[in-house]
């Protein structure tokens, strides 16, 4: 309830990324290996560490088949990243399977049923950059919080209208983890009907409608003109003509009306409707789909209210007759508007084959009257009447829709036959339809994976430059490695070259050395004879003095005793 | 088709009581099919001849209403059983279900809108073609009432309804002005018509009618239980 319900995430909490291992190698030279250790979704960010270790020579071409052949992750499960939709037949059988099982087993299968449709509308439609998931996760949390500020600020008493605000700001906080494992949680929650200030973020996040191409598209056609605009003119003031809101030409409603397809986000939503929900089938210019619908609501009738059939047969009354409008327009046609955004709800989480269920949740409530009545009043109730026990209690009528149990099987097999009656009856139309309705399935498909295409090439691109880059600095790396080599052979070579030289010269000049030496040590002998003699002639030099000197004492004696004898 | 008896206590607007007379005068029964482009006032047409009301801005039919009238013509009484159908173009393919039993179609356009004659003539030449070939058919230009805006003249669409063997009449659903006399004169030439065709030839020309023999043909069928009973009725 606090605010810090209402965070955005982290990038991390965003993205899941696996372990991918990438080699790319040069093919020439010495290998460099580039590692992409943790590889996530978004090309902008994705972190890259290289490392350089001695590998075998491979060809070049593996590059790239390496770069072609990463896989996003798998796991992603929150809903901004969903560009990979896998929507082949295997799916569909999967799907299939799994709609079939829970006619068997209720509560869990029932969980796997809103999954699977919620995932299915998830990997089919998304593509959403990060950035915008972003910007439109915090417009969510925004009107989520504002809407629960005016609510709050309205209604004194919140026990009297017990709207669950905190599993309400989870799920918009975090739409797919949330229903990913609550589904019982989320199930429980919606039959008790979107709550009213929330309830067109939550359409979005269940259409999941939110698309940069969609958007883009829509941009486009705002700027031109339609000469449709007559009819749609034509048609506002009596679509709802009998509800306030859309009373006023000059009104909020009929305004809002007309510009049901200049608003971004109805715009999306809708053509989410149209296109993955398969309400484009109802509209087109011959019905199929809604001739499909009225086939297989009569074949359910007559399975599951043999009776009522029986009695609907006899008065002569066809589901074109009373159905046709239930189907075309969700039930808005007569029905209060209440009921009808109830019923969407669950469309927007179960598939326009919900629809089915609420009409034969009526045709069940209601069939004690219908087999009293005649053709003339019968039409007029099954027209006007039959949602009038519900009025009270909408949420009895979701109770009891949700126990009609309807096999897709059935469904499928009931389509197939009526396309074959119709085939039969007028070939070119069925087929001329089919193909439309081929042709803008693989339309899908086709824009679907042109996005996917356009993502891969720019995760390509961005990879390559990066590759590039790596490459450019291994190349780099690579010849000062090469230049450095070169040095060192040369200090090498120069080392070793000159060592021989050296050790000669140094041999040459130790004999040389030696034999100075030698000379010298012969000169110094020769010098310390000389100085052996010259000291010897020192010696003998002294003595002489000596002697002298003692004679010449001994005359001085001599004279001063001849001195003293003169006296 | 089930012989079912009317179980509408319907608003009258002239002659005795259905249930009154209900032991002299047996009601006839006349199919009768509204058709024409969107928008042009078909319910409106209806709503006025069955509950004497209109109703601005009445929400775009889907497939087809169902609505029955009681009329008295000289001394018998018909009951229309109409079938008012959706004028949208993605309609067109379940109006022959609609129309193909009917013995009766009225063909509405809009005086102010004259692309809606052009549809009104398309219409006229499906039903020529395709519908039981003794429909009587009606070509009614409606909102007479918004005179100033008229793009179609009286004249134009009165020669094409001649040429083309229809009645014509120009009424209002607002004003409620000519409303009556559609039907009555259409219930006028359906009697004159029952007096030279024996009803065994239309049920038979009906049935080879079939263009769409999926389940749907109507369920008002002239050649049910009252139409039995009628033919000394409508030679009258």
């Amino acid at each position: 309830m606090d605010d810090e319900d209402f965070k955005t995430p982290e990038e991390g909490d965003i993205v899941k990324s696996p372990k991918e291992r990438v080699s790319f190698r040069r093919n020439k030279g010495q290998p460099t290996t580039m590692s992409v250790e943790s590889f996530t979704h978004d090309p902008i960010k994705f972190n890259s560490t290289i490392t350089t270790e001695k590998e075998k020579e491979k060809e070049s071409s593996s590059i790239f088949k390496s770069i072609m052949t990463l896989k996003p992750p798998s796991d992603i499960t929150n809903f901004v990243v969903r560009s990979f939709g896998g929507t082949g037949e295997k799916e569909k059988l999967v799907e299939q399977v799994k709609v079939e099982e829970r006619i068997l087993t209720p509560e869990e299968e029932e969980d796997e049923f809103i999954l699977s449709r919620l995932k299915y509308h998830a990997k089919s439609t998304g593509e959403l950059s990060l950035k915008k998931a972003g910007t439109w996760f915090t417009e969510l949390s925004n009107g989520f919080q504002s809407a629960k500020n005016s609510f709050m600020g309205k209604s004194d008493d919140a026990d009297k209208d017990p709207m669950d605000w905190e599993f309400w700001g989870k799920v918009i906080n975090d739409y797919d983890n949330i229903i990913a494992s609550n589904p019982r949680q989320f199930r429980q929650h919606l039959r008790k009907g979107l709550p009213e200030p929330i309830r067109g973020m939550m359409w979005q996040l269940m259409s999941n409608s939110k698309s940069e191409s969609l958007e883009e598209e829509y941009m486009g056609l705002l700027e031109r003109q339609t000469r449709l605009e007559k009819i749609i003119r034509r048609d506002l003031a009596r679509t709802f003509p009998g509800h306030e809101f859309f009373k006023d030409p000059e009104g909020p409603g009929q305004t809002s009306l007309f510009n049901v397809l200049k608003e971004e986000q109805a715009f999306c939503v809708l053509v989410r409707l149209m296109n993955d929900f398969d309400f484009r089938d109802l509209y087109g210019p011959k019905m199929i789909g809604l001739q499909v619908r009225n086939y297989q609501f009569d074949k359910l009738i007559a399975e599951q209210f043999p009776t009522v059939f029986k009695h609907l047969e006899k008065q002569d009354i066809k589901s074109t007759m009373y159905a046709s409008q239930w189907f075309m327009t969700v039930f808005a046609y007569r029905f209060p508007l209440e009921i009808v955004f109830r019923i969407f709800d669950i469309i927007f989480a179960e598939g326009s084959e919900a629809v089915l269920r609420f009409a034969l949740a009526l045709i069940k409530h209601n069939q004690d009257t219908i087999v009293t009545l005649e053709f003339e009043k019968l039409l007029e109730y099954l027209k006007e009447e039959l949602f009038e026990q519900y009025i009270e209690d909408v949420n009895r009528l979701i109770v009891d829709a949700s126990q009609i149990k309807i096999s897709k099987r059935k469904l499928d097999l009931w389509e197939t036959e009526f396309i074959e009656i119709l085939r039969q009856s007028s070939p070119e139309v069925i087929e001329l339809e089919k193909m439309k309705s081929e042709n803008r399935k693989l339309m899908k498909s086709y824009k679907l994976l042109e996005q996917n295409y356009e993502l891969l090439n720019r995760e390509h691109i961005d990879l390559v430059n990066n590759f590039i880059e790596e490459k450019d600095k291994c190349e780099r790396q690579f010849d000062r490695n090469e230049e450095l080599q070169e040095q060192v052979n040369g200090f090498k070579k120069i080392l070793t070259g000159d060592r021989k030289h050296a050790e000669h010269q140094v041999q040459s000049e130790m004999d040389e050395l030696a034999q100075k030496n030698i000379e010298l040590i012969r000169k110094n002998a020769d010098l310390q004879d000389h100085v052996h003699d010259l000291e010897q002639q020192l010696l003998d030099a002294r003595m002489a003095l000596a002697n002298v000197e003692n004679e010449k004492e001994a005359l001085r004696m001599e004279v001063v005793k001849l001195k003293a004898q003169m006296k | 088709m089930s012989n079912r008896p009317s179980s509408r206590a319907s608003t009258e607007q002239n002659g005795p009581s259905s249930t009154g007379g209900a032991t002299t005068i047996k009601p006839v029964q006349v199919k009768l099919v509204l058709l024409g482009e969107a928008a042009v006032g078909k319910s409106s047409i209806v709503l006025r001849f069955v509950n004497g009301e209109f109703q601005d801005n009445k929400e775009p039919t889907i497939g087809a209403a169902f609505l029955t009238q009681k009329c008295k013509l000289d001394d018998k009484i018909i009951k229309f059983e109409i079938w008012d159908t959706a004028g949208q173009e993605r309609f067109h393919s379940l109006a022959p279900m609609y129309y193909r039993n009917a013995q009766a179609a009225v063909v509405v356009y809009d005086i102010t809108k004259s692309a809606s004659l052009e549809k009104a003539k398309a219409w006229v030449k499906e039903l020529q073609r395709q519908a039981n070939p003794n429909i009587v058919i009606a070509l009614v230009g409606n909102k007479l009432d918004l005179q100033a805006n008229r793009e179609v003249t009286s004249e134009e669409a009165e020669e094409y309804a001649k040429e083309s063997g229809l009645l014509f009449l120009e009424a209002s659903a607002k004003t409620g002005e000519s409303v009556g006399e559609i039907f009555t004169d259409i219930g006028n030439t359906v009697f004159d018509l029952a007096k030279k065709i024996p009803l065994e030839n239309l049920a038979q020309t009906r049935s080879r009618t079939g263009l769409n023999n999926q389940a749907g043909n109507g369920r008002v069928d002239l050649n049910s239980g009252p139409a039995e009973a009628q033919p000394g009725n409508c030679a009258c």
